[in-house]
């Protein structure tokens, strides 16, 4: 798994987001093991205790699941995961408007745009 | 642990040397074998045993030296300082590598002379009494000139790391000094035993015997005097550059 | 810069040759369980300070402090040092340079260095003098990190390095890290994917301490390229 760390966040964010994003494209599915800290580590070449925090604060979350000496695994909890969706989602969204924003389109603007969107080069994409 | 490992390795190094001298050892003891029969016994003894021993404590110098100075060359100091060996470890270590090879030149060197000399052993033995006894007392003293000479080498070498620059000429000075210094040292216990007239005057041959090995005690006494001062040089001043 | 334990701490530690100054009043603690990596141009008295710590440096003035010792064989116990220069013995074997560091160190773990053998693809048998830079690299790496020393000290571990080697160097590396107990203090004169290995930065100019802080930090500050940190110590 490569990331592009290049954004000023924070590393531990970052991984985390990954993670996140692989769960809402349905890479990872609920349940799933996902790889101990020191094959993560190690594979990734990322340093240790940034990997430890990383885990640390998606099982502070609810993401992980670690069940002692079979590693770490993927949440079945829906609730979770649907909030981890809903803010993945949220957080696109805003994103987006605030790109609008700043080249200059009020809220219907943005809406109509978005349609002709879909309508011309949205659907192509399926 | 340490030093038997160490000394694993110097020992390894010193053979190489120890072979060549064993060879020229060799080579002499050879041509006198050619020519044995216009000479009289010191004339068979002296090129074929007695100089090439006398030889051994200056090639004991050369290979000390060398085994300190290739460590620094090779780099080699940058792996052993940082490890945990002390002082005293990493100086035994290299005596004992080149005492192996000494060993080996006395051994391999004499059994090969007393091959060459068993003929003319009788003439020999004919005139000196006891032969065992100085042939013993020989190899001790060599033994101890050889250590005293090595550990003076060492004294030096260490010493002139100390300095950044001129260090071969620092060290040649030092060797010179604590050469100098020693012999000093032993001419004055010579007198100072001399001064003690009842030891001379009293006692037979054994006396005699017993006089000289406060000789040798007194330099082994500076030799441990120097050791303990090179160890101490490893320890705690000793640096990579 | 933690709540862990402090392992290192320097205060005000000068280092003289001659007339030139190598360490000008290095002060920086070093908490545990940490990777730091020094940065700086050549001559910037990277490799002194590496050296004063593994005590085979003495400084003019100044205190070093391990774990609360002064440098001694105490210390050097403690530490896994690995120097730049090329010192491994040329005419021994893989084999032979292992089993004898491994005999002055009482912390060797014989089954990691049999793991790190096969992983950084090294041969026992194969003489020392025939090997590459990068497969010399390995073999140091290997010598480091089999121990299970708290303090490891790596100068220049990447440089003229392949890139396999290093790659291979980096993994190791992580993988045996022990969260905690080992610290890494690693020094480079380049940035190249260092943001990732690092918890601490110690930025060195002219035998002085540039800047010192957490990665993480440096990254918000700097926006991400932690390669602009060059150009933020030339201010």
């Amino acid at each position: 798994m490569y990331i592009d760390f290049h954004k000023p966040q924070p590393i531990y964010l970052q991984m985390i987001d990954e993670i996140k994003r692989s769960l809402a494209r349905g890479e990872l599915q609920p349940g799933e093991k996902i790889p101990s800290q020191r094959e993560r580590a190690q594979v990734s070449r990322i340093n240790p205790n940034t990997v430890q925090r990383a885990y640390r604060e998606m099982e502070a979350i609810g993401l992980t699941v670690t069940v002692r000496g079979q590693g770490t695994f993927i949440t079945t909890d829906m609730s979770v995961l649907n909030k981890v969706r809903d803010e993945m989602t949220n957080q696109a969204i805003h994103t987006f408007i605030e790109e609008m924003s700043a080249l200059g389109y009020c809220s219907e603007e943005i809406q109509a745009a978005v349609q002709d969107y879909m309508t011309n080069v949205g659907t192509k994409e399926d | 642990m340490n030093v038997y490992s160490l000394a694993r390795k110097e020992i390894r190094s010193s053979l190489p040397s120890a072979l060549v001298f064993l060879v020229v050892i060799f080579g002499c003891q050879i041509y006198v074998h050619g020519k044995q029969d216009n000479w009289d016994a010191l004339g068979v003894l002296l090129p074929a045993v007695i100089v090439p021993m006398l030889l051994l404590p200056i090639w004991a110098m050369i290979v000390m030296y060398r085994l300190f100075s290739m460590e620094w060359r090779s780099n080699a100091i940058y792996l052993l300082l940082p490890l945990p060996i002390r002082g005293w470890q990493f100086i035994t270590a290299k005596l004992v590598g080149m005492l192996s090879g000494w060993l080996l030149v006395v051994v391999a060197g004499g059994i090969s002379a007393l091959f060459l000399v068993r003929e003319t052993i009788d003439r020999i033995t004919a005139s000196i009494n006891s032969l065992s006894m100085i042939v013993v007392f020989s190899l001790l003293g060599l033994l101890v000139l050889t250590l005293l000479l090595s550990i003076i080498v060492v004294f030096a070498y260490l010493s002139s790391r100390l300095v950044r620059r001129f260090r071969f000429a620092c060290y040649f000075l030092l060797l010179i000094l604590t050469l100098w210094g020693l012999l000093e040292l032993s001419t004055a216990i010579a007198s100072a035993t001399q001064w003690l007239p009842s030891l001379q005057i009293d006692a037979p041959e054994a006396g005699v015997i017993s006089l000289r090995s406060s000789v040798f005690l007194a330099q082994m006494f500076f030799a441990a005097g120097l050791f303990y001062l090179c160890a101490w040089i490893y320890d705690a001043k000793l640096e990579v550059k | 810069m933690r709540n862990e334990p402090l392992l290192l701490e320097l205060q005000q530690v000068r280092k003289q040759y001659g007339t030139t100054q190598a360490l000008n009043g290095v002060s920086v603690k070093i908490s545990s369980g940490v990777i730091v990596g020094f940065l700086g141009q050549n001559g910037c008295g990277k490799t002194t300070l590496f050296d004063v710590i593994a005590g085979i440096s003495r400084p003019t003035s100044g205190e070093v402090r391990i774990q609360g010792r002064k440098p001694s064989h105490r210390t050097k116990a403690m530490i896994a040092y690995m120097a730049d220069r090329d010192f491994l013995y040329g005419w021994m074997t893989v084999g032979q340079i292992v089993d004898f560091y491994a005999s002055f160190c009482s912390d060797w773990d014989e089954d990691r260095a049999d793991a790190f053998m096969h992983s950084l693809a090294l041969d026992p048998s194969d003489h020392i003098s025939s090997l590459s830079k990068g497969f010399r690299a390995r073999i140091k790496m290997l010598l480091a990190l089999s121990r299970k020393a708290p303090l490891v000290l790596l100068d220049e571990p990447f440089t003229g390095v392949d890139p396999i080697s290093k790659d291979l160097i980096v993994s190791s590396m992580m993988h045996t890290f022990q969260f905690g107990e080992q610290t890494i203090l690693l020094s480079t004169h380049g940035t190249a994917g260092i943001d990732l290995l690092m918890d601490e930065i110690v930025l060195m100019k002219k035998g002085a301490i540039a800047l010192h802080d957490t990665t993480e930090r440096l990254r918000t500050e700097l926006g991400g390229a932690i390669s602009n940190i060059w150009r933020e110590a030339a201010l």
